[in-house]
């Protein structure tokens, strides 16, 4: 097949060596398209930390200023100042691009930029928090995070920065919904948990979609992260999550007393079908080849997905959901991520006393059952090498 | 040329269908595709020294494949290497069984909480020793020296205090917070020489700090001692800090071929940041104190000779690190990053001291404040950014000499 290349196993050198030869006209093309692809090099995390440090405490020192001169009373003035801050610092920026990384000129203006970006984000939150009418602050400080992630998104190439901005406004969003929901309806701010919910197939298709340009990453992983929070709050406050089929007994008395409303139970299943849905479709992507239900790894854990899910549970669903996705992926840090979220969902399943502790002990010892099922099964079909299973080729399992 | 043209086609063939974004640094053409690692675009730089030995991953494959430089069976086999069978299911089979058993032992916990008030002394007593040996046995079964052995010398070290949580609740001990994680340090202290596991000794290393920071609390008592406590305990996270790196400095030398556990450097990143964050915090307080002694502003506990004798030590000593981690050249990057971090911020509090001395600060103190504290972090930008480009060259150039 190829010659064999000295390489580590995963690195490009193994890759290059399993698909070519080192004479083949085709290897110095996927070599060319390679480095390519490793000379994007941005600026190094212990450089990014030390300007971010720096920002953020000069910018303090100046929001400390215009505070003690009465500048931040004024909201009008604060937001005019912060976007005319915002914009100096995107065209700085802008203009680091075309500097040499040790000089001195492109230390100034990336340090000046950070400063902006911080302080014009900043003074945009504060100058809108005092623009709305009181009741209307969490609205207009969705709306203030709203516009600094759209105006900075796509012209501040910073990783980090664009995945913290995509954090708060969706936080900043799910605040302010709760807030005029409760005012407008007056109904539970449970829903809210619904539509973040959604954004869960959204996210996780953005996120492993080839067609999906690479800058969306941020956005969909705070979106992820988001709903990772407010399912475990859910599951905390008022056990949305964990009551659904097994609590059934009780809805009809609840329901018919008034003790929970309906909307509760709808909300509850919204968030399940979430995230078993797109546990289940990661599972199916992942497999890469069509019929993906004909093969027996995919059935088992399609199976398995669906068992754990109708338990309710939906944060540990969430959390295995993220460590798949980082395994097919091939992205470390994401499996990291979802494996210590996992202890702590559990851990928040076990302490959640509106569900009961008896009952979720029962239900996490019926999923553990569920897993053992599906790890024999298995152990039967896939583990074992039997020609039967060598139909073809998967993303996660390699040759099967 | 041909090749170029090409690289042009595929250039235009990936732009098409993957959303390449293009952006021109100093006129060359930086091409971003998709599916490059969280981690990579996170930490930025890569240490491989070449593009053979970067880590290949899903996003690689598909862009040859999307450019056509790859047809189905040569993707196939791209995949089995990224993805291969037997690591798979390995794999698989691990994080199945860890599964299974976090569920479930979660699920005991949560009934075993709900009825803790029915259980008697004997059984809540009973589960913890049956838990701690079950951990031990397993441990010793499957080998100290194997991950999961690590992992349930890990399980019973923590379950050394839970037994102790539970024999002080039982039979009312009342024992001081010193007492408690003191004994819980000693009795684990052997499972921790024993297991050789990095995370559990960064554990043992926080709990030794739980305990140092309980002592000293008799001073709390008195508001004429209370100023020295928090002097006293970060004296003693500073000592802390400074032994075990001495220790694990002087354990890697001595046995260098049994030590590859110790070796990453994260935990010593970790021991270096508190060295570097008390030491500031200590510094700034002393200076503090000096200052006011210099301006005849009237202290609390009055002005101590050798707390301006520690100021100079202190100063010395961060100086001293700063320098000697300099010399490491460019694998301690991230270390001088953290020194400089330090040194800038000592400064900028100090200034902040002169500057505004005992009253609240104007707007123009506030702006003079910032533009110092600006130009330190563009020097130390500069200073690291100038450190790594001339030891990179300086590292590159030696390994071509000897090629």
């Amino acid at each position: 097949m190829s010659e064999s290349i000295s390489a580590p196993q995963g690195s490009i050198g193994s890759l290059l060596a399993s698909v070519t030869q080192r004479e083949d006209a085709e290897y110095e093309k996927l070599l060319e398209v390679a480095t390519r692809r490793i000379a994007v090099k941005t600026c190094p995390l212990y450089l990014r930390v030390l300007i971010g440090v720096g920002a953020t405490v000069v910018g303090a020192l100046l929001i400390g200023m215009w505070s003690r001169n009465g500048m931040l009373s004024h909201p009008f003035p604060v937001l005019i100042l912060g976007s005319i801050i915002l914009a100096a610092a995107l065209y700085l920026y802008r203009k680091t691009q075309d500097l040499e990384q040790s000089g001195l000129s492109y230390a100034i203006t990336q340090q000046l930029s950070f400063v902006g970006v911080f302080k014009g984000k900043l003074l945009l939150v504060i100058g809108a928090n005092g623009v709305l009418p009181y009741h209307y602050e969490e609205l207009a400080v969705f709306l203030a995070t709203l516009a600094f992630t759209l105006a900075t998104y796509w012209l501040w190439d910073v990783y980090v920065d664009r995945f913290v901005s995509s954090f708060a406004t969706i936080v900043t969003g799910i605040i302010a919904c709760e807030e005029l929901m409760r005012d407008a309806y007056g109904v539970g701010t449970y829903w809210v948990a619904a539509f973040v919910h959604l954004l869960l197939p959204l996210a996780v298709w953005a996120f492993l979609s080839p067609r999906v340009n690479q800058k969306y990453h941020p956005m969909a992983i705070a979106a992820v992260c988001n709903v990772g929070w407010v399912s475990i709050l859910g599951m905390f406050s008022n056990a949305i999550g964990p009551t659904n089929w097994l609590t059934c007994f009780r809805w009809a008395a609840d329901i018919t007393t008034g003790f929970v409303p309906v909307g509760f139970y709808v909300v509850s299943l919204i968030c399940m079908f979430c995230s078993i849905g797109s546990l289940i479709w990661v599972i199916l992507w992942g497999y890469g080849r069509e019929n993906p239900l004909k093969n027996n790894y995919v059935r088992v854990a399609v199976v398995v997905s669906l068992a754990l899910g109708m338990t309710g549970i939906t944060s540990c669903v969430i959390a295995i959901l993220v460590i798949v996705i980082g395994y097919v992926a091939h992205d470390r840090l994401i499996s990291i991520v979802g494996m210590m979220y996992l202890p702590i969902s559990l851990f928040i399943a076990t302490h959640s006393l509106s569900a009961g502790l008896m009952l979720n002990g029962f239900v996490l010892i019926g999923m553990s059952g569920v897993m053992l099922a599906g790890y024999f099964a298995l152990k039967r079909w896939c583990f074992a090498d039997d020609a039967e299973n060598a139909v073809g080729q998967t993303r996660i399992g390699g040759e099967v | 040329m041909r090749q170029c043209a090409v690289l042009e086609t595929l250039q235009t063939t990936t732009d098409r269908t993957a959303n390449i974004n293009h952006s021109h640094v100093r006129g060359q053409s930086n091409v971003r595709l998709f599916g490059m690692s969280t981690f990579r675009n996170i930490v930025g730089d890569s240490e491989a020294d070449s593009v053979l030995d970067e880590s290949g991953d899903r996003g690689l494959v598909e862009a040859w494949s999307v450019g056509g430089l790859l047809d189905k069976d040569d993707r196939r086999r791209a995949f089995q290497v990224l993805y291969p069978r037997r690591t798979t299911d390995r794999l698989l089979r691990k994080a199945w069984t860890v599964l299974t058993a976090l569920f479930f032992l979660s699920g005991v916990s949560a009934i075993v909480a709900a009825n803790w008030s029915e259980l008697n002394t004997f059984f809540r007593l009973g589960i913890m020793n049956l838990l701690y040996l079950g951990c031990i046995s397993i441990a010793v079964y499957k080998g100290v020296e194997t991950t999961t052995g690590k992992i349930f010398v890990s399980g019973s070290a923590f379950l050394v205090g839970m037994l102790l949580v539970i024999l002080t609740q039982e039979f009312q001990f009342n024992i001081e917070g010193q007492w408690f994680y003191g004994v819980w340090c000693l009795l684990s202290l052997p499972l921790v020489v024993v297991a050789r596991c990095l995370p559990l000794w960064v554990g043992w290393c926080i709990l030794l700090r739980l305990l140092l920071a309980s002592m000293f609390i008799h001073l709390d008592d008195d508001w004429q001692t209370r100023g020295y406590t928090l002097e006293y305990r970060t004296w003693l996270f500073v000592a802390a800090a400074a032994l075990t790196l001495l220790i694990r400095n002087q354990y890697l030398k001595l046995w260098a071929d049994k030590a590859d556990w110790l070796r990453p450097s994260w935990a010593k990143f970790i021991l270096y940041a508190e060295l570097h964050a008390l030491s500031v915090g200590m510094l700034v307080t002393y200076f503090n104190e000096c200052w006011q002694a210099i301006c005849g502003r009237s202290l609390g506990q009055g002005f101590h000779v050798y707390r301006a004798f520690l100021l100079v030590v202190l100063a010395l000593g961060i100086l001293g690190v700063h320098r000697r981690i300099r010399k490491q050249g460019i694998k301690a990057v991230w270390f001088l990053s953290l020194s400089v971090l330090a040194i800038i911020m000592a400064l900028v509090f100090i200034w902040c001291i002169v500057l505004f001395g005992h009253t609240m600060p104007s707007a123009s103190d506030l702006l003079l404040a910032a533009i110092i504290a600006f130009g330190l972090f563009v020097a130390g930008v500069r200073y690291v950014s100038i450190f790594k480009e001339t030891n990179s060259v300086g590292s590159l150039a030696e390994g071509q000499s000897n090629v």
